[in-house]
C-alpha cells in the first residue's frame, strides 16, 4: 500500500468525523430526534445527510466518469446484487440497534475521542457483532472445515481493542478530563424560559461553557429537547443560560454562563 | 442548522474524496470489518480511516465543548444489546448509514436505496416503541 493511500484514507477519516462531530451526528439524541417522526421530529440529520450525499454523488460523478479513480488502478464498487431478504433482514436489524440508542456506526467510533466508557461498551459490542457476522459468513463460504482464519480473525480483534483503542481512549480521557468530570456540584433552580417553570435539581457544572448533568431525581417534565432554561444556585446566584440538549438523563449545554456574576441575557432572547 | 451543513460538507468531502482518489467506498462498518479481517490484503488504510475518524472527533471536541456527549443515559445492557444489533445488522446488510445511506443512494444503489427505506422504518418504529413503553 502506497503512502499516498495511507494519506487519503486518514485525511478522509478525519474529515468524516470533523463532519460527524460538527454536524450533531454524534449526538444519540439528535438521531432519535430525526427518528421521532411521530413526536418532536428534529429534521437536521435529513439534512446533513442530504448535504454530504450531494457532495459525495458530485466527487462519485467525476470518478465514474473517469472510469478509474486519480491515484489507484480500480473503482471498487461492490458487487451489484438483487435486493433480497438477506439484505432487508440485516438493515431491519441494524435499524432497530440504531434507534434503540441513535448511534450507529461511524458516529460510534469518533464518539471513542470523548472517552465515555458506554461508548467503549457499544463499539466493542458492534465490532464483536461484526467480525461475528463476517466469520459465519467467511465459513458459510469456505464450507464447515474452516482453517486458523476465524481463531487469527478474532485474535486481532482483541488485539486491536486492547493495543489501539485503550491507549486511545485513555490518552482522550486525559484530553478531555477537563469536559467530562464535572467541577462542582450545585442544588439549581432551572427556570423554563419560555413557560417560566421551575424545578430544583442536581447540577454538575462543566466549565465556563461546557455542559452540565442534571441528576436523575430532577423532574424533565418542565423541558424538553432544544428548551432554554436558567440556572440559579441555590434559588439565589443566576448561574447563567442553558439549552436542554438530551433526554433520559437531561444533559445541558451550558451556552453562557458567567461564575463572577449573573448573565445579562440570553443570547438570542428578549431581556 | 447553518453549522450542521458545514458538517454535512465535511462529511462528503471526506467520503467523495475517497472514492475520487481511491475508488474506495467509504462505509464505516465494511471498513471496520476487513480492517479487523487478518485475510484481507488492504487492511491498512482501512484501520488508517478508523483511526482518522476518531482523531476528527478528538479535533472538534476540544474547539466545541459538546460536541461528543457519548453514548446517551442509558442503562449498559441496552447499549450492549443495541451495539450487538448495529453489528450484526450492517455487518448481514454489508452496510450502514454510511456504506447504504450515504455511498449507495449517492452511486443510485437499489440495494441501498432499499436499505435505507428498511433501517430508517425500523429506527422509526423502535423510537416510537421506546417512547410508547416509556
Amino acid at each position: 500500500m502506497s503512502q499516498r493511500t495511507s494519506l487519503v484514507a486518514a485525511g478522509s477519516g478525519v474529515l468524516f468525523g470533523a463532519g460527524l462531530a460538527v454536524s450533531g451526528l454524534t449526538r444519540p439524541e439528535m438521531v432519535q430526534g430525526f427518528l421521532d417522526v411521530t413526536g418532536r421530529w428534529d429534521p437536521t440529520l435529513g439534512v446533513v445527510m442530504a448535504v454530504a450525499a450531494a457532495i459525495n454523488a458530485a466527487l462519485v460523478a467525476v470518478a465514474m466518469r473517469r472510469r478509474r479513480p486519480l491515484c489507484a488502478e480500480t473503482l471498487s464498487l461492490p458487487a451489484t446484487g438483487r435486493v433480497d431478504r438477506r439484505l432487508l433482514a440485516g438493515a431491519a436489524v441494524f435499524g432497530v440497534g440504531w434507534g434503540l440508542v441513535g448511534i450507529c456506526p461511524g458516529p460510534a467510533l469518533t464518539s471513542l475521542a470523548s472517552g465515555d466508557p458506554s461508548v467503549l461498551a457499544f463499539v466493542a459490542a458492534m465490532t464483536a457483532g461484526l467480525v461475528l457476522t463476517r466469520v459465519v459468513a467467511t465459513r458459510a463460504r469456505d464450507g464447515r472445515r474452516t482453517n486458523h482464519k476465524e481463531s487469527a480473525m478474532l485474535a486481532r480483534f482483541f488485539v486491536f481493542a486492547v493495543t489501539i483503542l485503550l491507549p486511545g481512549v485513555a490518552q482522550a480521557v486525559t484530553l478531555a478530563t477537563p469536559l467530562l468530570q464535572g467541577d462542582t456540584a450545585l442544588t439549581c433552580a432551572v427556570t423554563n424560559v419560555g413557560t417560566q417553570e421551575a424545578s430544583l435539581a442536581s447540577v454538575e457544572m462543566f466549565g465556563a461553557t461546557g455542559m452540565a448533568v442534571l441528576a436523575d431525581d430532577y423532574c424533565g417534565a418542565t423541558l424538553g429537547p432544544r428548551q432554554s432554561c436558567q440556572l440559579v444556585e441555590g434559588g439565589t446566584r443566576p448561574l447563567g443560560f442553558c439549552q436542554v440538549t438530551g433526554s433520559g438523563k437531561l444533559r445541558l449545554t451550558i451556552i453562557g454562563y458567567d461564575a463572577a456574576g449573573p448573565m445579562a441575557a440570553l443570547p438570542g432572547t428578549a431581556k | 442548522m447553518t453549522t450542521a451543513m458545514f458538517g454535512g460538507v465535511s462529511i462528503g468531502l471526506g467520503a467523495g474524496l475517497l472514492f475520487l482518489l481511491e475508488g474506495r467506498i467509504a462505509g464505516v462498518s465494511g471498513i471496520l470489518a476487513r480492517g479487523l479481517d487478518p485475510t484481507d490484503d488492504a487492511r491498512a488504510w482501512r484501520l488508517l480511516f478508523v483511526a482518522g475518524l476518531v482523531a476528527g472527533g478528538a479535533i472538534v471536541a476540544m474547539l466545541v465543548p459538546g460536541a461528543l456527549p457519548g453514548a446517551p443515559g442509558v442503562s449498559t445492557p441496552r447499549l450492549v444489546a443495541a451495539g450487538a444489533l448495529v453489528g450484526v445488522g450492517s455487518g448481514i446488510a454489508n452496510g450502514c448509514t454510511s456504506g447504504h445511506g450515504l455511498c449507495g443512494v449517492a452511486r443510485g444503489s437499489t440495494r441501498s436505496i432499499a436499505a435505507v427505506a428498511t433501517f430508517m422504518a425500523a429506527g422509526m418504529l423502535t423510537v416510537l416503541a421506546v417512547g410508547v413503553a416509556r
